[in-house]
């Protein structure tokens, strides 16, 4: 791009014609007719050799005076270039939350008007843009090779997150920045932070709209029978409608339409026979069509095969009887748990073992107790207000929870298999009256049902990670994704743990084993419409300057160059006036 | 040029030649004696001056009554007795035409010497170095009347003597009129002309522009006479090469005409027409005023 601040300059063109003009008069031969040339003859002999060697000629000079005068013409002008170097750089964070592919009324969502509105910045400001993807977690687009390619830039903003982190990215984007950079945001809603001043435009293209949407989905097969349950929600101030379609393999199952009070959540269920295909549950088009479907895989919980060995008949009967609260046990002979209270059992090869430990000085411990929140024994346990009896043994392995330096239960690796310790005397202890109970004991047996081959939850919500627990020595699988693009995945650690980041079924394929997983919306924040707005918060510094800022002088540039060929032009001239001068003295001689 | 312009310039030298007379050189001698009294002291009965006796002297020619008289040897001298004639060539090639002056100027010096040698009661014959050499029509008789001059041909007075040698009387006086612009030996080209030649006179007629180029820049020469062309870009250096090549052309001219007792003159022709001026003739005693 260009900009000519003198363009009357360019009269400096007249010039041209003028010199080529002038050129060949002065060049024209006038013919004479003389009485003899031979004393002409010898100013054009050669000084050495034989015939001379007519060389085509090429009017250099000439040239180099045109090439001098269109410069000199284009040096008046004051040409401004655009350099990428003197552009000032934008980071654009893009809201890429499914929010964004809501449409107005007109149609048009706020990714659509987005691009629209940066094409225009970056036209107008002349900036040198980078962005950056605000989704579950920020991600930088690196445009440096194909700047600015919004083909590229609408196929990666695709808005199918569930939350968009336009905070953590603004803070990405700035540690990347430099001090001259400026930034803007595009989102749908209002920000909630206090923006910088004269650094951040947050531009809001949003639209305020009613939408029905998925807030929860679920499936579970118990007793040989599949159960799904949704649950819709009216985001408006408004009654709402909406056709409610289940189907399986393209045939509907049922449809009924409901009608919704302002807010309000609508449950329904359907249970059918176990069958292992995906139950679809559509609901009609509205504003925002990316929450408008569920797909839900059969989840059968496998239950765990237990052993119990516990000599004290009190422990015993406690142990027995959150067991089986948990209902996903059943006792065998070829157990994958012992739970006991000798440390004669050690875990092995075919089964863990959960040893109780009972003290004999034990002490009632009421906190604070500090949890290995990364270690899956302790999900969902919270021991606020809990009494713990135990003793001061000494336990081996990663403690679990512990209390001071007393640590209450470890977990040891042995050869692949986990020796669970937890030092426990009910008599001093009330956990086992609390939820903290069963949960801890859920959790030892959903850890070991995530040890068993396969996706442990099959039905995800969107942004959650598929873990995937795949047979030994499993070197590659193969994904396909939701969109059926296929990818190959290299397999280090016998398992994988994959973000689910769009919607839709997951399939993994190992030759021939498959497993596969369902990834559902079910964001209220997202659906919800109505906080969606336009708007514009924030000012840049300069800001009728920056378009100027970016504009490079080319006069320079030209005056050395014309420097340079005056230099070259004085160079002909001397060197062929300086030819007839010598021919002249060597004939004196 | 044409036959009208060529018959004015015939005209006015034959002219501006009745003021003057031929003078011949002292070795021009008939041997059965001649019709014409030469200015020279000779042998004829016709008395001239007296002067002082000189060792060497016809002893019959000293005048007694004189010695007897005044008793100094005193001898009677007498007018030379000669039967002079005059060789005109004049140079047709083309080169002679580049100008209307410069053919005119030559056509004009062979009218005067012509008539000059008429009024020397000396007889003259123009001779054209065209082709081949050739006498003009009537070229014996009054310059008025010569016929068929044409500057039109190609090759160098030289070309045509080697083509057919010319019937030049013996002893004459002959006058060669040409620009000399070509390359040849200039003592092989006078030797032509001096075989049995009394004196050799050579008229070199250039234009202005030729002794000293004007023009300036970018110049396509036409040679006049091979029609050549070559293309130059002409400076004060160009031309000062030039007329330094044309002075050391024309001191070779000299140096061979002083080797072979040639008299050689250079005229403008542009002078000569426009101011008459014939000083170079009289002052190298070619021709006296009556």
């Amino acid at each position: 791009m260009f900009q000519l601040v003198n363009p009357w300059a360019l009269l400096g063109l007249i010039s041209l014609p003028i010199l080529t003009a002038l050129y060949f008069l002065r060049n024209r031969h006038r013919k004479i007719k003389v009485s003899s040339i031979i004393f002409w003859q010898t100013l054009q002999k050669p000084k050495q050799g034989g015939r001379s060697i007519k060389n085509p000629r090429f009017p250099l000079l000439f040239l180099l005076e045109l090439l001098i005068l269109i410069l000199l013409t284009a040096a008046g002008t004051r040409i401004l270039y655009l350099s990428r170097s003197q552009r000032k750089p934008i980071m654009i964070i893009l809201d890429n939350s499914y929010s964004m592919s809501a449409k107005d009324l007109k149609g048009k969502s706020a990714k659509e008007k987005g691009i629209i509105y940066i094409k225009k910045i970056i036209k107008d400001y002349n900036f040198d843009p980078y962005f950056m993807l605000a989704g579950d977690s920020p991600n930088f687009i690196d445009n440096s090779d194909n700047f600015p390619n919004f083909k590229e830039l609408n196929k990666l903003w695709q808005c199918k997150s569930k939350y968009s982190c336009l905070k953590r990215a603004l803070t990405e984007a700035k540690k990347i920045a430099n001090e001259n950079s400026y930034f803007l945001v595009i989102t749908d809603k209002a920000p909630k932070m206090n923006l910088k001043k004269n650094k951040v435009i947050w531009k809001a293209l949003g639209y305020k709209n009613s939408n029905i949407g998925f807030i929860n989905a679920v499936r579970k097969t118990i007793d040989n029978k599949d159960q799904c349950l949704w649950e819709l929600k009216n985001f408006s101030d408004i009654p709402g409608q909406t056709t409610v379609s289940i189907e399986c393999v393209e045939k509907i199952l049922k449809e009924k339409k409901y009608n919704f009070k302002p807010n309000e959540t609508i449950k329904f269920r359907y249970s059918f026979p176990e069958i292992e295909i995906p139950i679809y549950c559509k609901i009609s088009d509205d504003s925002l069509n990316y929450d408008n479907e569920s797909r839900l895989l059969t989840h059968k919980i496998k239950k765990v095969p237990i052993k119990i060995s516990i000599s004290n008949k009190k422990l015993n009967k406690i142990i027995y009887s959150v067991l089986k609260s948990t209902n996903i046990i059943f006792h065998s002979e070829k157990p994958k748990i012992v739970f006991t209270d000798s440390p004669e059992i050690k875990a092995n090869e075919d089964f863990w073992v959960v040893q109780i430990i009972q003290s004999k000085n034990p002490r009632a411990f009421s906190g604070p107790f500090i949890k290995n929140s990364v270690h899956p024994i302790n999900e969902g346990i919270d021991l606020r207000g809990t009494i713990w009896g135990a003793g001061k043994e000494v336990l081996k392995g990663i403690p679990l929870v512990t209390v001071g330096n007393t640590t209450l239960a470890a977990d040891k690796e042995i050869n692949n298999s986990h020796h669970i310790t937890i030092k426990y005397n009910p008599e001093y202890s009330n956990i086992q009256k609390s939820f903290n109970f069963p949960i801890l004991f859920w959790n030892i047996f959903n850890w070991r049902n995530n040890e068993n081959i396969g996706i442990l939850n099959r039905n995800l919500r969107l942004g959650s990670n598929i873990y995937l627990k795949l047979p030994k020595r499993t070197t590659e699988i193969k994904l396909t994704t939701p969109d059926g693009t296929i990818k190959k995945i290299s397999i280090n650690t016998n398992s994988l743990i994959y973000p689910a980041n769009t919607q839709g079924i997951y399939s993994f394929t190992k030759k021939e084993q498959s497993w596969s997983a369902a990834v559902n919306v079910l964001s209220e924040n997202e659906s919800d419409l109505s906080n969606s707005l336009s708007g514009e918060w924030g000012k840049w510094i300069n800001e009728n300057n920056i378009s100027e800022q970016s504009f490079k002088s080319a006069s320079g540039k030209f005056i050395m160059i014309i420097i340079l060929l005056l230099l070259i032009h004085q160079f002909l001239i001397s060197k062929s006036s300086l030819h007839i001068p010598k021919q002249h003295a060597n004939e004196k001689k | 040029m044409d036959k009208e312009l060529q018959k004015k310039y015939l005209q006015k030298g034959e002219k501006i030649g009745t003021a003057y007379k031929l003078l011949f050189p002292d070795n021009l001698v008939s041997g059965r004696g001649g019709d014409k009294m030469s200015n020279q002291t000779g042998s004829s009965l016709e008395f001239k001056d007296f002067r002082h006796y000189q060792p060497g002297d016809d002893l019959r020619n000293i005048d007694w009554n004189a010695y007897a008289r005044s008793d100094n040897l005193i001898v009677k001298t007498f007018h030379k007795e000669v039967n002079p004639h005059i060789d005109i060539i004049l140079d047709c090639s083309k080169s002679m035409a580049i100008k209307d002056e410069k053919s005119g100027t030559a056509i004009i010096l062979a009218a005067i010497l012509s008539t000059a040698a008429a009024n020397s009661k000396s007889s003259h014959k123009l001779w054209l170095a065209a082709d081949t050499f050739k006498e003009t029509g009537n070229s014996s008789g009054r310059p008025s009347n010569w016929e068929g001059i044409n500057f039109n041909h190609n090759c160098p007075p030289t070309e045509a003597y080697k083509k057919m040698a010319p019937n030049f009387v013996h002893n004459s006086i002959r006058v060669l009129i040409s620009d000399l612009l070509w390359l040849e030996d200039p003592e092989t080209v006078l030797s032509y002309f001096n075989h049995q030649a009394a004196s050799i006179i050579v008229l070199e007629v250039l234009t202005n522009s030729e002794e000293s180029p004007e023009f300036r820049g970018n110049v396509k020469f036409e040679d006049s006479e091979s029609g050549e062309i070559i293309e130059l870009y002409l400076d004060e250096t160009a031309a000062a090469d030039y007329i330094a090549k044309l002075s050391a052309h024309r001191d070779n001219w000299y140096r061979a005409s002083q080797r072979i007792g040639a008299t050689m003159i250079s005229l403008s022709s542009e002078e000569l027409l426009e101011s008459k001026n014939l000083d170079k003739l009289l002052k190298n005693q070619i021709l006296g005023v009556l």
